[in-house]
């Protein structure tokens, strides 16, 4: 008895990395209200690669926003690790992230920007590139400007600077939208073997149900504005993962419950 | 074949127009002094630069345009860049810089010679005129065109304003910042060489094209002109490339 209680103690504890307990959002225009986001509620543990699936204009960005303390909430506060998040690392990759990057500024110093925004000198903040790149094994031309990149690797170069605060939170909204199919699967499991190197928490926004079964623990299933959470799919798929677990019966599995999930939202 | 799309295709523009020029000087439709043949005006221009007449001409109405040009971006760049940015400033000096803008600089020539007299301040206040807005414009302009999302980006890492300005805000504003002094340098030429010709300075390229003007020496006129023309493209050259030189990213 003693046990189960201090399991599901530690349980609670644990899940609580990333809270966010009954926010809402509304943006009022001149004609009425516009109610985002209504007593939205999920908790997200640390270490943990969570997805959130919804329909379009659902408020998963207005959420994120929120997160990276970008929009203030109506009601509340989002904290991570009980702290506030102003007062969290918290790295946000937006849609059409390479687009982001400064195109003035090589690759390097793109990568170091938010250690020199922190005021760290320079020679320290190349070390740290140097160590981050390294042990995640990522290649990229570090005296080039973004502009002489490719795709793949302007990608790179933005996940690079997400991640070289080390970050107590990672966001990821549609990351890979913008790439083709190809590089999209070589993005996706270059993201993979980065998660599982760093073990960084990670919410990520996708509309791709085989991208969200593939990178998560857990799939966040959001009903249409004001976003709800309209049910939870666990993702027990063993890691480290390769493209051919999409092959299998499990993977098949949580799929169908996902998309069962989503089709009962959007018919609603 | 192969000439027309080198990069000395340019030249048969050039030779293109001096063959119609020559056409019509041989026509005869227009007396010699008023269009002399090509040969003549270039014998001209070679006899003003070998006795070197025309040299102290050259370096004065250069030192005009340069004081000027310089003058108009080091207040310029700032004022636009603050204007661009601050909301505040925007909203309360954007009628002024409007109306001022609108006034043809050569509509206030009497005003500055009444203020500065014959004087180089007078060219100097001119050109200034003629030239600063054009700066101040295109650099408000460009901070207002600054790229959202990079902002919005940089605000999720808690940089501060100062910083995003110092960091983001500047280098997105840098190429309208250049198309603002490319348009500034330009006209600086051009405003000095019309001062020169009604202010009585008494020297510089605009005050020997009126002078020879008014003594019907036309070659010498043309050969002046031609010497304020190449320039008037040796500054614009040397400027865009200087240019591509510091927005490198631009166009890539």
């Amino acid at each position: 008895m003693t046990k189960l209680i201090s399991d599901t103690f530690e349980n609670t504890e644990k899940k609580k990395f990333l809270v966010i307990d009954s926010i809402s959002k509304s943006y009022k225009t001149k004609e009425h209200t516009k109610q985002i986001l209504d007593k939205l509620s999920f908790q997200v543990e640390k270490g943990c690669f969570v997805t959130i699936f919804g329909p379009n204009g659902c408020g998963k960005t207005t959420l994120f926003n929120l997160i990276a303390g970008l929009v203030e909430p109506d009601t509340n506060i989002i904290t991570v690790d009980g702290k506030p998040t102003k007062k969290s690392r918290i790295s946000f990759m937006f849609q059409n992230s390479s687009d982001t990057l400064l195109p003035w500024r090589t690759c390097l110093e793109n990568i170091a920007f938010p250690l020199e925004l922190n005021g760290i000198r320079k020679s320290e903040r190349i070390e740290k590139v140097n160590t981050l790149l390294t042990s995640l094994n990522i290649d990229i031309p570090l005296y080039q400007y973004p502009y002489q990149c490719s795709g793949g690797q302007k990608q790179l170069v933005a996940i690079a600077r997400a991640l070289i605060q080390n970050p107590d939170l990672l966001l990821m909204d549609e990351p890979f939208s913008a790439l083709d199919y190809e590089r999209r699967l070589e993005m996706e499991n270059k993201l993979l073997d980065i998660f599982s190197k760093t073990k960084v928490t990670t919410l990520l926004i996708s509309h791709d149900i085989d991208e969200a079964v593939y990178l998560s623990d857990k799939i966040i299933i959001f009903s249409k504005m004001p976003a709800r959470v309209e049910g939870e799919v666990v993702v027990n798929l063993p890691r480290p993962r390769k493209q051919d677990i999409m092959e299998t019966t499990e993977f098949y599995n949580i799929r169908t419950e996902v998309l069962r999930k989503f089709y009962s939202v959007i018919r609603k | 074949m192969n000439l027309l799309r080198s990069r000395f295709s340019g030249v048969v523009g050039i030779i293109g127009i001096i063959a119609g020029w020559y056409g019509l000087s041989e026509s005869h439709i227009f007396a010699n002094t008023l269009v002399p043949y090509p040969h003549q005006v270039f014998q001209s221009l070679i006899l003003l630069l070998l006795k070197g007449t025309i040299l102290g001409d050259t370096t004065l109405t250069l030192y005009r345009t340069a004081i000027s040009f310089t003058f108009s971006a080091l207040v310029g760049i700032p004022l636009g860049l603050i204007l661009g940015y601050s909301k505040t400033a925007y909203r309360m000096f954007l009628p002024v810089v409007d109306f001022f803008r609108s006034v043809p600089a050569t509509a206030l020539f009497p005003l500055f010679i009444l203020f500065f007299g014959i004087s180089d301040l007078s060219v100097f206040a001119a050109t200034v005129f003629g030239a600063i807005f054009l700066i101040i414009i295109n650099a408000m302009y460009g901070v207002n065109n600054a790229n959202k999302s990079r902002i919005f980006w940089a605000k999720s890492m808690n940089a501060s304003q100062i910083q995003i300005f110092k960091k983001i805000v500047f280098y997105d504003a840098l190429p309208y910042v250049f198309v603002g002094l490319r348009q500034a340098l330009s006209i600086s030429l051009i405003i000095v060489i019309v001062t020169e010709m009604f202010f009585g300075s008494g020297n510089g390229l605009g005050y020997r094209i009126f002078n020879f003007n008014l003594l019907y020496d036309s070659s010498n006129m043309y050969a002046v002109i031609i010497l304020v023309g190449l320039i008037g493209y040796v500054l614009n050259q040397v400027f865009v490339k200087f240019e591509k030189k510091v927005v490198h990213w631009i166009g890539e």
